[in-house]
């Protein structure tokens, strides 16, 4: 399971912004067994968010829209999960107050930033589709 | 052979109630039960409340995600989300021993475990009424009593609020849970304009749940730790297993069975008696057990194997009734800007019931949930973001977000059935289960739905879409052998025994001629009192 291993910390670092633990790259590893087997299913957006660290969120959100069940959404889902379910990370998922202008004004703000995100993920998904076409 | 006076198959909500009638009154009586049990994950989860946990327990990811990942769901949404790790035992063999063939996607969730589907139950317990009834070979006066039983021996909470109109009194009735910040700006702002739901025939109301909120028969006080969906802490929420062990403990005659798997009977009309044929799961050796009576209350799907296997009524379509439900995520703009209450149940706060044409024939029925301690991962899976993205902009929202479950009414029509198929000699014959409902039904619902997403955005909170799980998602069934007062021998007797048959007796949702929305759960109950009691008084 090579490629957990070596996925692990951009990914982690994509989700949370700092590289846990060993013990969770272990727990990563085993939870990519167990929900995934051997070999794990693989997909160009995957591989290179791999080789591209920086381009782990604008793929994930261009698989959101067009693959939602692309491996690569499935390895973050389940890296999400086991970070959220520590106590070193509870609190990166537990509930925060939102006021009027966060509702407002912040989220949209977010979501807008996200959408920025998804169209430059898209754009790195089709190059990534004609370099691969024969 | 074993031998008891009545032989009682499954211990589900409704066979343990049916249990506790005839063993009150004094039978022997033998519980029949596959009986599986979680020995795994309840050890390992400690009394503590869902934020303390969180934030301390470092084997914490074992009971969320569970040893296997199991917990981590990656297809669409499927029912029985809310079947935790730890509460994935419920189903654990059921495929194996008692398998279902749905084309069309009906999710027939059955259980073997030792308390059937109730051991997951969400505790909603609303009661029935005489419209409600109708269809019935009986009415809410004749239940009554054995609503009260149950309730007694059950505990529920609740209110005599404005839901008395559309449930009925209850008697008695537990002080209700304290309601969670999201159900009590909730229930303020339908207080405010009370006048105006009420005469659009929306009634809402704290609900009414099995849940000790007091100390109430060794059970209780309801801890308020939020981990409902993970454990049964304090005992609070009701399980049949309690049930159970009060039976072992009060009464001598009552012998519980596990491990056996019922398959069928055979009555000696002459000498009236009635044999179970079961298989002993440790080794796969036959039992038999014989009883004056014999109660069937495995489960519509449990029930109808048996039943159609016994009777040699292969491929005979038997009606099958199941509520249709959609859920509708929707954030509390009532709670934007204001601190929420940490301490509470994961249950559902508020029941709504909407009377769409006064009749109370045809009503539906609304249960108001908090979300939170599901986790943020299955909320993050279900959005189109990035992880990174969801997980910011969701925990931000995850404080106002409310869940309105919504279940409709089901009657039969002909595309709801199923049949035992034929199986080669050795195999395990499977049951064809089909439910689709007629084009006047869906629109009916589609409309229901418009006027409940409307009721949900008066009342301060914006819904968010709407979900739809699927046909059986309600996991509620019954309809198979109707109760009537006059029908063929594939239909029950008012007391429940099967016509086709001297000695048999159908306890669970079987019976049920129709489905009204409002969940069948202590409906059920204080239906299996009642053939309880009326076989107990068959029987010299």
């Amino acid at each position: 399971m090579a490629a957990p291993h070596d996925e692990f910390a951009p990914f982690a670092r994509a989700l949370v912004g700092q590289v846990p633990a060993a013990k969770f790259r272990q727990r990563y590893v085993a939870g990519c067994r167990a929900c995934f087997g051997e070999p794990a299913p693989e997909s160009a957006a995957l591989a290179l968010a791999r080789r591209r660290p920086w381009a782990v969120t604008p793929l994930d959100a261009a698989c959101g829209i067009l693959r939602p069940r692309d491996p690569l959404r499935q390895r973050l889902l389940l890296l999400t999960a086991i970070l959220e379910a520590s106590p070193e990370y509870a609190d990166h998922f537990l509930p925060r107050r939102l006021s009027w202008f966060g509702l407002l004004v912040l989220l949209p703000a977010r979501v807008a930033l996200a959408g920025l995100r998804a169209v430059v993920g898209i754009a790195l998904l089709l190059t990534v589709a004609e370099v691969q076409r024969p | 052979m074993i031998e008891a006076d009545v032989i009682v198959v499954g211990s589900g909500a409704s066979g343990v109630q049916a249990a506790w009638a005839l063993a009150e009154a004094g039978h022997a009586v033998a519980l029949v039960d596959v009986g599986e049990r979680d020995r795994h994950y309840a050890p390992l989860i400690p009394p503590l409340d869902f934020l303390t946990l969180r934030r301390t327990d470092p084997d914490q990811h074992r009971i969320f995600l569970g040893d296997d990942f199991e917990g981590v769901p990656f297809g669409p949404v499927r029912v029985g989300a809310q079947l935790t790790p730890p509460r994935q035992y419920l189903t654990r063999r059921a495929d194996e021993l008692a398998p279902v063939l749905a084309d069309d996607g009906f999710a027939a969730m059955r259980s073997l475990a030792l308390g059937g589907l109730a051991a997951g139950w969400g505790a909603a317990s609303l009661p029935w009424l005489d419209e409600e009834l109708a269809d019935f070979p009986f009415g809410r006066a004749d239940l009554q009593p054995h609503y009260d039983r149950v309730a007694a021996r059950v505990g529920i909470c609740g209110a005599s609020d404005d839901l008395l109109a559309v449930l009925g009194p209850l008697d008695p009735l537990l002080p209700p849970a304290p309601l969670d910040s999201n159900a009590a700006a909730v229930l303020r702002r339908y207080g405010r304009r009370r006048a105006s739901f009420r005469r659009r025939g929306l009634h809402v109301g704290r609900a009414r749940l099995a849940l000790a909120t007091r100390p109430f028969r060794g059970r209780g006080p309801c801890p308020l730790d939020d981990m409902d969906f993970w454990a049964d802490g304090a005992r609070a929420v009701y399980r049949p297993r309690f049930t159970v062990e009060e039976l072992e403990e009060r009464f001598p005659r009552f012998r519980y069975l596990p491990g056996l798997f019922a398959e069928t009977f055979r009555e000696n009309t002459a000498e009236q008696y009635v044999e179970l044929d079961c298989r002993a799961l440790h080794d796969g050796s036959r039992a038999c057990l014989r009883g004056r009576r014999l109660v069937l209350a495995g489960g519509v799907f449990g029930t109808a194997r048996v039943v159609l296997q016994s009777l040699g009524a292969v491929g005979r379509p038997r009606p099958l009734l199941s509520n249709a439900y959609t859920y509708f995520p929707a954030l509390d703009l009532n709670l934007v800007g204001k601190p929420v209450r940490d301490r509470r149940h994961s249950l559902s706060q508020l029941c709504m019931a909407y009377d769409p044409d006064g009749t109370r024939r045809h009503m539906v029925s609304a249960q108001l949930y908090s979300y939170r301690s599901l986790l943020l991962f299955k909320l993050v899976k279900e959005s189109m973001l990035s992880h990174a993205d969801s997980i910011r902009v969701l925990r931000q929202l995850s404080d106002l977000l409310v869940i309105l479950g919504v279940h409709h009414e089901d009657r039969p029509e002909p595309g709801k059935w199923l049949a035992l198929r034929p199986a080669a000699e050795g195999a395990v014959p499977a049951l064809e289960v089909h439910h689709q409902s007629s084009p006047r039904t869906l629109a009916r619902q589609a409309r229901d739905e418009r006027r409940m997403r409307r009721f949900l955005l008066e009342l301060g909170c914006l819904p968010l879409g709407a979900v739809r799980p699927g046909a059986g998602s309600s996991i509620h069934y019954a309809g198979t052998f109707p109760m009537r007062t006059r029908g063929g021998p594939l239909t029950c007797t008012p007391d429940g025994r099967l016509r086709a048959t001297r000695l048999v007796h159908l306890a669970d949702g079987s019976g049920f001629p129709t489905l009204p929305a409002k969940g069948l759960t202590l409906t059920l109950m204080a239906n299996a009192d009642r053939v309880g009691r009326a076989v107990a008084e068959q029987l010299p």
